[in-house]
């Protein structure tokens, strides 16, 4: 039965994987530089108004606060794996709105340079 | 029982769970990670971002890794929802870029518009100057033309011309126009006032021209009034009749209230009789 055996090995593969995130769990030094990263991130992002546009970002911004917070919970809990994935969880969202402000910010200069050319060229209010 | 039913059972029975681990259905979020890769790749992001892009790919691959190792791990959750954000952000950033492009593309166009714009009202700026420095020199050329010819008139007709605020006023003495008392041109006054009109026709383009007429205090103040109105209209109308345009002359009594000598004396009351052309400074533009 040459099938079943592969069977078998997949089956010991598994065990040992299961056994190896177990003892991951809650082991280890607590992220704190990934704690101090993300919350620098969230700054970052409050500095050019991600929490108010935008929606988009607002909205990432928040769920990365929520991830920071609940991080903190498993810090002091001592779940230091589970704080690990919540942080980078927090830190990909904060990156996100901050480059939803920047487009925002984007978006609206060259809109205004546009219009501004536009004016220009049709009227020459000068 | 039979032993040989038993082996196949338990061997199948393994097979299933284990290919029911393998086969277990992505989650949601490495769904939506692959399908926000893809759009990336195919979008802006290959041209404007490919190092953002390359990242996505990495993020990506990581969370496919994780879930080959184990469907249903934290790992796999955070693995997926981290390269979903990622390609999130790198189709984010592409468009930033393109928006980028289109900025410092409209700001040159404002440049090259200004600049022209500069040129332009420079341009504008000059040729109103030279068109104003060329109307200024025509005008003092004119000015020039007129002065020397009313030179040569007061030569010419022994008149005394003068420069007032007024106007140029050009002086003819009631006693070489008029006989006593009346209003009829003389001769020897024809005569003048025709060199007179040759010199004040092209004035009339430009000028204002008005004959004001004098008298002296002898008699009274309304019989000279008229005989002033009466003066003044005859030289006038003679002007008129030598081709000075009428719509540039008017003329005016002003009697004996604006004498330029003694009364008193007979001399005084001589140069008191007169009849006064006033060419009118040429308009300010």
């Amino acid at each position: 039965m040459v099938r079943c055996g592969k069977a078998r090995w997949h089956a010991a593969g598994l065990l040992i994987s299961v056994a190896l995130a177990a003892a991951g769990c809650g082991g280890g030094a607590a992220p704190s530089e990934r704690l101090v990263n993300a919350e620098a991130a969230i700054r970052g992002a409050v500095e050019i108004n991600a929490n108010v546009s935008p929606p988009r970002a607002a909205l990432h911004l928040q769920l990365a606060q929520e991830q920071v917070d609940k991080a903190k919970r498993y810090i002091a809990d001592g779940l230091h794996q589970r704080a690990e994935l919540a942080l980078h969880q927090a830190q990909a969202d904060a990156e996100l709105a901050i480059a939803l402000a920047r487009n925002e910010e984007m978006k609206k200069r060259a809109e205004a340079a546009r219009s501004k050319v536009d004016r220009l060229r049709s009227g020459k209010p000068l | 029982m039979n032993y040989r039913f038993v082996k196949p059972t338990l061997c199948l029975l393994v097979h299933v769970v284990v290919a029911g681990c393998a086969s277990a259905p992505p989650p949601r979020q490495l769904i939506d990670a692959r399908a926000a890769y893809n759009e990336a790749r195919l979008g802006k992001a290959a041209e404007l971002a490919p190092a953002e892009l390359h990242m996505a790919k990495m993020s990506l691959n990581q969370a496919e890794q994780a879930f080959q190792d184990d469907p249903e791990s934290a790992d796999t959750y955070t693995l997926s929802y981290v390269a979903l954000r990622t390609a999130e952000l790198v189709k984010i950033q592409a468009e930033t870029k393109a928006q980028k492009a289109d900025l410092d593309q409209a700001q040159r166009e404002l440049d090259r518009l200004e600049a022209e714009e500069i040129t332009r009202t420079r341009s504008e700026l000059a040729r109103t100057r030279s068109e104003l420095a060329s109307e200024r020199q025509a005008r003092e050329a004119a000015e020039g033309r007129e002065r020397e010819a009313l030179q040569k008139l007061a030569q010419a007709a022994a008149l005394s011309v003068k420069e007032e605020a007024r106007g140029t006023v050009i002086v003819l003495p009631g006693s070489v126009l008029f006989t006593s008392g009346e209003y009829k041109l003389t001769s020897e006054a024809q005569s003048k006032l025709a060199m007179i009109a040759d010199t004040l026709r092209p004035q009339a383009q430009s000028h204002e021209l008005v004959v004001e007429g004098h008298t002296d205090s002898k008699g009274t103040p309304s019989s000279n009034q008229l005989l002033s109105e009466n003066r003044a209209r005859a030289v006038m109308e003679y002007l008129i009749s030598r081709g000075v345009p009428h719509t540039a002359i008017t003329s005016v009594g002003i009697g004996q209230v604006r004498p330029i000598a003694d009364n008193a004396s007979s001399e005084g009351r001589a140069n008191n009789r007169r009849v006064e052309i006033i060419i009118k400074p040429a308009e300010a533009r």
